[in-house]
């Protein structure tokens, strides 16, 4: 299986907050990867390092066979323009993306998604399950091959949740698309992801295999040691 | 297409044709001035409405800047908080194509709002008084409304949408705005300008002024200044 990103030794620190204090990690191509943290563990700093959006003080992020071009995203902000439609937010970033002919790309991925109906409505008249699917909606529009998602369920009821997620493998399935995943939602890390990282205070204290966890109560117990660690 | 002219329409779209606030400022503006119009109506002096026909062509920085104010703020502060901003960064728009394209969609916007108003105030004007405000328009009024207001206009929002994204606290840039306007009125209160050509040359200093100011915040702003301060 061929690595498609490499995170080396990465530091970062705001003032005298040290985000990042030496995390290394790999993904590989075609898997799904959960970064799993307690609020304030340096997944988002770890993410917005890896987009070019936070220079790290240390380390470097090393991609293979990919380009920037080639990954989408998705933040915990949704980060859409509320008076306009969704057509009018897809076809913005649909154009930024460089693509000459949106309609029927954003057609096709409304449609995948379920949303084909909502294309004329406003994204401040809808609800949060159907925004995250607009997000979802634009990330796919860049036919990306590595997905970047940073608590893409946070604020989302339990249906919505189970939704998305089943989107995401639907996702993985059909384009076999590579992910990474952080959240600090250990039942949905467990049921979506191939392979699993935890972060704590800047400091990666497990990885391993889904596979090899065999329930939540042992991902649990898991993640409790590895928080409670320090 | 290009990404600045992207983001341009997209600005012009989003804070002008679908903002409901933009059609109530413009019919505020309507009614506010009205009896202005109402008093010019009554002049016939061709002295008294070259200076008025002067002042007009300058009307679209102010009034541009009324137009531009509320929309800056939804623009810059609101969508680096809402996460926009981080969206477009990451999706490879450099700050530069960033700054540009919603400072020109904005200065568009404000602009054309503004000079469609005045053509309001004309037309009324006309049809009060037989009035052709145009007839009186000399080669600094044509230079005003044509070239220095929008370059005026371009330089203000260049120049404020540059803080909000620099500052946390949006305050800063409206404390800034209020010194900046008050400096300005107390400045040409005591320059007195008493022809064209003095005014125009103070109002070509005072952009000169704000793009100087504006390359050299340009330094400060940075893709990991802009996103920390949304958080």
């Amino acid at each position: 299986m061929s690595t498609v990103l490499i995170a080396k030794n990465l530091r970062k620190s705001y003032g005298n907050i040290e985000a990042l204090r030496g995390i290394s990690f790999n993904v590989n191509k075609g898997e799904i990867v959960g970064l799993l943290g307690p609020n304030g563990a340096g997944k988002t700093t770890t993410i917005r390092i890896i987009l070019g959006l936070l220079n790290p003080d240390e380390g470097e992020v090393q991609l293979n066979n990919i380009t920037h071009d080639d990954i989408a995203f998705i933040l915990e902000k949704d980060g859409l323009f509320e008076k306009l439609s969704v057509y009018e937010n897809l076809k913005f970033y649909a154009k930024l993306f460089g693509l000459t002919e949106p309609f029927h790309k954003i057609e096709e991925i409304t449609e995948l998604l379920g949303i084909e109906e909502l294309k004329d409505r406003k994204i401040v008249n809808l609800s949060r399950g159907q925004r995250r699917k607009v997000v979802i909606s634009r990330a796919l529009l860049k036919n990306p091959d590595f997905l970047i998602l940073d608590e893409p369920t946070s604020g989302l009821d339990p249906m919505a949740q189970i939704q998305l997620q089943d989107v995401i493998l639907e996702l993985k399935k059909r384009n076999s698309l590579t992910v990474l995943l952080a959240s600090h939602n250990l039942h949905e890390v467990q049921r979506i992801c191939d392979r699993i990282l935890i972060i704590n205070k800047g400091l990666l204290k497990f990885e391993g295999n889904t596979k090899e966890i065999k329930d939540s109560r042992e991902l649990e117990n898991i993640f409790r040691r590895a928080v409670e660690d320090e | 297409m290009n990404k600045i002219f992207v983001l341009c329409l997209k600005e012009l779209n989003e804070h002008f044709i679908h903002n409901k606030r933009i059609i109530i400022s413009f019919l505020i503006l309507i009614f506010a001035f009205s009896p202005i119009v109402f008093g010019i109506s009554s002049q016939n002096n061709p002295i008294v409405l070259r200076i008025i026909a002067l002042i007009f062509s300058l009307l679209p920085v102010q009034l541009g800047i009324i137009f531009a104010l509320p929309v800056m703020i939804e623009s810059f502060y609101r969508e680096k908080i809402n996460g926009s901003i981080e969206y477009m960064l990451g999706y490879n728009l450099s700050l530069k194509e960033l700054w540009l394209g919603k400072t020109l969609g904005l200065t568009m916007g404000s602009y054309l709002i503004s000079v469609l108003l005045i053509i309001i105030f004309n037309i009324a004007l006309l049809y009060k008084s037989n009035i052709l405000l145009l007839q009186f328009f000399g080669f600094f009024a044509y230079l005003n409304l044509l070239i220095l207001s929008p370059i005026a206009l371009f330089s203000v929002i260049g120049f404020f949408s540059m803080l909000y994204m620099l500052f946390r606290n949006y305050q800063i840039p409206h404390y800034i705005l209020f010194a900046l306007v008050f400096s300005s009125f107390f400045l040409i209160s005591k320059l007195k300008p008493r022809s064209p050509m003095v005014f125009e040359i103070i109002l070509i200093c005072g952009i000169a002024i704000l793009i100087t100011v504006s390359f050299i915040i340009a330094h400060f702003i940075t893709r990991e200044r802009v996103i920390l301060s949304a958080d």
